[in-house]
């Protein structure tokens, strides 16, 4: 399963949300989560061990900042997905409440002829419902190795209003 | 004369530049360095950075006004790029010729390049540290340069446009 969309919006795809029709800010970036849907789907098996990939692609980027669309063109990130199943309702999903614990993303830039340089970061989200509409805030911190890029990175995840509607489409789509 | 002017088109180039003091260990990466060249790059080589070089010249007889103020070529020639944890380095050398406007007077051509060394906070993204150096080692024209940053406020005013390009560069609509 690969889709053209931001790669927290693909980790609630995975859980079995509806697909957004369009994104506009991270429409170039391949997200396949494959093999974690294949996982949730699976009535009788326990737990989830999967990894979501997300890949850059040569799209214009016009949202983001411009020293973040050549980083983004070139990256390459590893999402694992390691937990008992049961760990989703008792932990993860209340009523009206979604909050997924920190997770650890791995990624990856390249350029041709070159050593790849890497770097992790911390991802979090919490949403909520507020009468029949669905707020999320998506939190990604502690990346490394990135200096002034890793910062502009985290404040263009944290505050975009975009990947925010995202997230809370994608929300919305699993309450159906 | 060409020489004063050489002087005063490195002036202006620090656009991009600080007086740089590295305040803890940041690792260079030469992926980083490629991939964000690449962001700066077409921001940089379509900056006037001769805009506001005039200055008027005792010529013994009388004042004449000199300027140099068209940008006809800049080049980013090689950049690097340090990330620290709380902020990242940039060090750029930089090719600028400027030249005089079609209906000057007296039509001069500079051309000089840089050594650009700023560090930028990683959290607000504005410059912490800044220098630049003319690349040439005739002492001379090193003196002629020191002596134009101190009297004219030009390390401020080429700080303040770097700024404004840095900003550029971070915030979401580029």
């Amino acid at each position: 399963m690969r889709r053209h969309i931001s790669a927290i919006a693909a980790v609630w795809l995975a859980f079995g949300g509806a697909a957004p029709a369009q994104v506009a800010v991270w429409e170039d970036v391949t997200v396949d989560y494959g093999a974690c849907e294949a996982q949730l789907k699976a009535l009788l098996r326990l737990d989830i061990d999967c990894t979501i990939n997300a890949q850059g692609g040569n799209g214009t980027l016009e949202s983001v900042p411009a020293i973040l669309r050549p980083v983004l063109r070139r990256l390459a990130c590893l999402l694992p997905l390691r937990f008992p199943k049961k760990d989703i309702y008792d932990r993860w999903i209340q009523k009206g409440i979604v909050e997924v614990p920190a997770m650890t993303a791995t990624c990856r830039l390249s350029v041709p002829g070159m050593n790849t340089s890497e770097f992790s970061s911390s991802l979090e989200l919490r949403c909520q419902k507020a009468g029949d509409a669905w707020s999320c805030a998506p939190k990604m911190y502690g990346t490394t190795a990135l200096g002034i890029i890793g910062t502009q990175l985290e404040n263009f995840v944290n505050t975009n209003t975009e990947i925010r509607r995202q997230i809370e489409r994608a929300v919305a789509g699993l309450s159906q | 004369m060409p020489r004063i002017s050489n002087l005063v088109v490195s002036l202006m180039v620090a656009a991009f530049t600080a007086q740089v003091a590295p305040a803890e260990a940041q690792q260079c990466s030469d992926v980083l360095s490629t991939i964000i060249a690449e962001a700066v790059r077409p921001l940089l080589e379509k900056a006037p950075l001769c805009r506001g070089l005039r200055q008027e010249v005792n010529v013994g007889f009388g004042k004449i006004r000199l300027a140099i103020d068209k940008t006809s070529e800049v080049r980013l020639r090689s950049f690097q790029y340090c990330p620290g944890e709380r902020d990242s380095r940039l060090k750029a050398n930089v090719f600028v010729r400027c030249e005089s406007s079609s209906d000057s007077v007296v039509h001069l051509s500079a051309s000089a390049t840089f050594q650009l060394d700023m560090t930028v906070d990683n959290q607000t993204c504005t410059i912490t540290a800044f220098k630049i150096e003319p690349e040439s080692r005739d002492e001379i024209v090193r003196e002629i340069v020191r002596f134009l940053t101190a009297n004219f406020d030009l390390t401020n005013k080429v700080r303040t446009e770097a700024a404004r390009h840095i900003s550029v560069v971070c915030r979401p609509k580029g």
